[in-house]
């Protein structure tokens, strides 16, 4: 009687080929299947689309991105001199004010940025900004003289300080370059707060991560390209980290060939021509990384790259209008940077 | 404990169909950044899909007034939109996963939807 002797496997037991394990561990790792997906709500405020992002059982999720996107809606009406009764448009008209709370966080935070930029940040822009519109999605080109009355009046302002400003002469704050990051670091604090274990508050680019990514630990950070808006310059990966990106390629008009865009320079009241096209900043909190990233866009690559290097925490991706890009010294110890735009390349 | 063995088998044939079955009903399984079938709009507080395989041209309403989305060879853009700057009709033509028009005046998002390459874009 003839038996067969060659060994083979149990009934029951599950036979792949080796080319189906290889082919079915690719499809996985492709797909990123298994990889855990987050909540994301999106909402229109403070003049941006805000994404909130997190990583928790959906019930709770709800609740508390719910109650962040209330955090930062009562932030816009305090820190946005469009709301008729906010204490910005109460400054404008001369009234007497009481800087406290979030308000006085947020201009302290945006002072220590124009302190140190001496003036690149400059939080009592608000004239200039509404003369040129631009934040309003009214762009008009002043004339020269409309500009130097501005810039006159803006040397002889005296920024409130302190608890209280006592009314009297209108003051034209505009927080625009710091209230958005600020909005994004409370948002973040109430998501912790509530439990929430890892996500993402970005608002139109200015973002902030909080816990380890789950899948993979890091958060990766795409910068827009310049040139191609669905394109990357970048990508960076990063931890814990606040993100914002000062720019000269999004919001702009043209008027007789001349391009407008919305960075106004302080110390000339015109569009800055520093030699940037993006400056993207990553700090601890966001609202200094919001406004180092425009006054590092004023100041030029030589004299931006000094602000941050001076800074504790800050790190900065600097792309000059010729492509190339400058790194701080921190880039590359702890967050990665990889190129990813076909117009970028490396300095020198 | 599984044998792997090199030899294909016939379980082998019933566990592809059974992949590319779950592969092709499940466009949230694509690759990251993978091209799209269709985009998302959110206009007017509502959402609805757009798709990018059959071109044409479509009326997305907003507070300023209607933009024009025109799906062209697999890619949409907005044409026509009633705000000043018009950065929306800048940001496109958009194809892969991720990737997003976004109006702020007029209050239209338009998305690819799927697996994104990063988890968010700073701008």
């Amino acid at each position: 009687m003839m038996t067969d002797t060659a060994p083979g496997p149990a009934l029951g037991e599950p036979r792949l080929s080796l080319p189906l394990c290889i082919l079915l561990t690719a499809v996985l790792a492709l797909t990123g299947c298994g990889e855990p997906r987050p909540y994301k709500e999106t909402r229109f405020m403070m003049g941006t689309l805000v994404e909130v992002s997190v990583y928790a059982p959906e019930k709770a999720a709800v609740q508390a991105v719910s109650r962040a996107f209330d955090r930062m809606a009562q932030l816009e009406r305090v820190a946005h001199a469009g709301h008729e009764d906010s204490p910005l448009a109460r400054l404008r008209r001369g009234e007497a004010v009481v800087l406290e709370g979030d308000l006085a966080r947020i201009l302290e935070a945006g002072m220590a940025v124009a302190r140190a930029s001496s003036g690149a940040f400059d939080p009592a822009m608000g004239e200039l900004v509404d003369l040129w519109g631009l934040s309003m999605d009214r762009p008009r080109r002043p004339s020269d003289g409309e500009i130097g009355e501005a810039l006159a009046r803006k040397a002889g302002l005296a920024l409130p300080s302190g608890a209280c400003c006592p009314g009297g002469a209108p003051v034209w704050m505009d927080l625009g370059g710091v209230a958005k990051g600020y909005a994004v670091d409370m948002a973040v604090e109430l998501l912790v707060d509530a439990g929430v274990a890892s996500g993402v508050v970005n608002a139109g680019g200015d973002l902030r991560t909080f816990g380890r990514r789950p899948g993979r630990g890091i958060w990766k950070i795409g910068i827009q390209d310049p040139d191609s808006p669905q394109e990357l310059a970048g990508v960076l990966q990063v931890g814990q980290l606040s993100v914002a990106t000062s720019g000269d390629y999004q919001r702009y008009f043209e008027e007789d060939g001349v391009r407008y865009h919305h960075i106004l320079d302080p110390a000339t009241g015109y569009p800055a021509r520093s030699g940037l096209r993006s400056v993207t900043v990553l700090a601890p909190d966001c609202v200094t990384a919001d406004a180092l990233a425009t006054a590092v866009f004023v100041l030029g690559a030589e004299k931006g790259m000094k602000l941050l290097e001076g800074w504790p925490g800050a790190e900065g991706v600097l792309i000059k209008e010729d492509g190339t890009v400058l790194l701080t010294g921190g880039i590359g110890d702890g967050i990665r940077f990889e190129r990813a735009g076909k117009g970028i390349r490396d300095q020198g | 404990m599984m044998e792997v063995k090199t030899r294909p088998r016939i379980t082998d044939g019933a566990l592809l169909v059974l992949l590319a079955v779950f592969t092709a009903v499940s466009p949230r399984l694509l690759p990251a950044g993978a091209v799209g079938d269709r985009v998302l709009v959110q206009a007017g507080g509502k959402e609805w899909g757009v798709p990018l395989l059959e071109d044409g041209r479509r009326e997305v309403p907003g507070p300023l007034g209607p933009a024009v989305l025109v799906v062209e060879s697999g890619s949409a853009r907005l044409q026509n939109a009633p705000c000043p700057l018009k950065i929306c009709e800048r940001m496109g033509p958009i194809r892969r996963a991720g990737e997003v028009i976004v109006c702020l005046p007029n209050r239209i998002v338009v998305k690819v939807p799927g697996r994104e390459v990063v988890d968010a874009v700073t701008r």
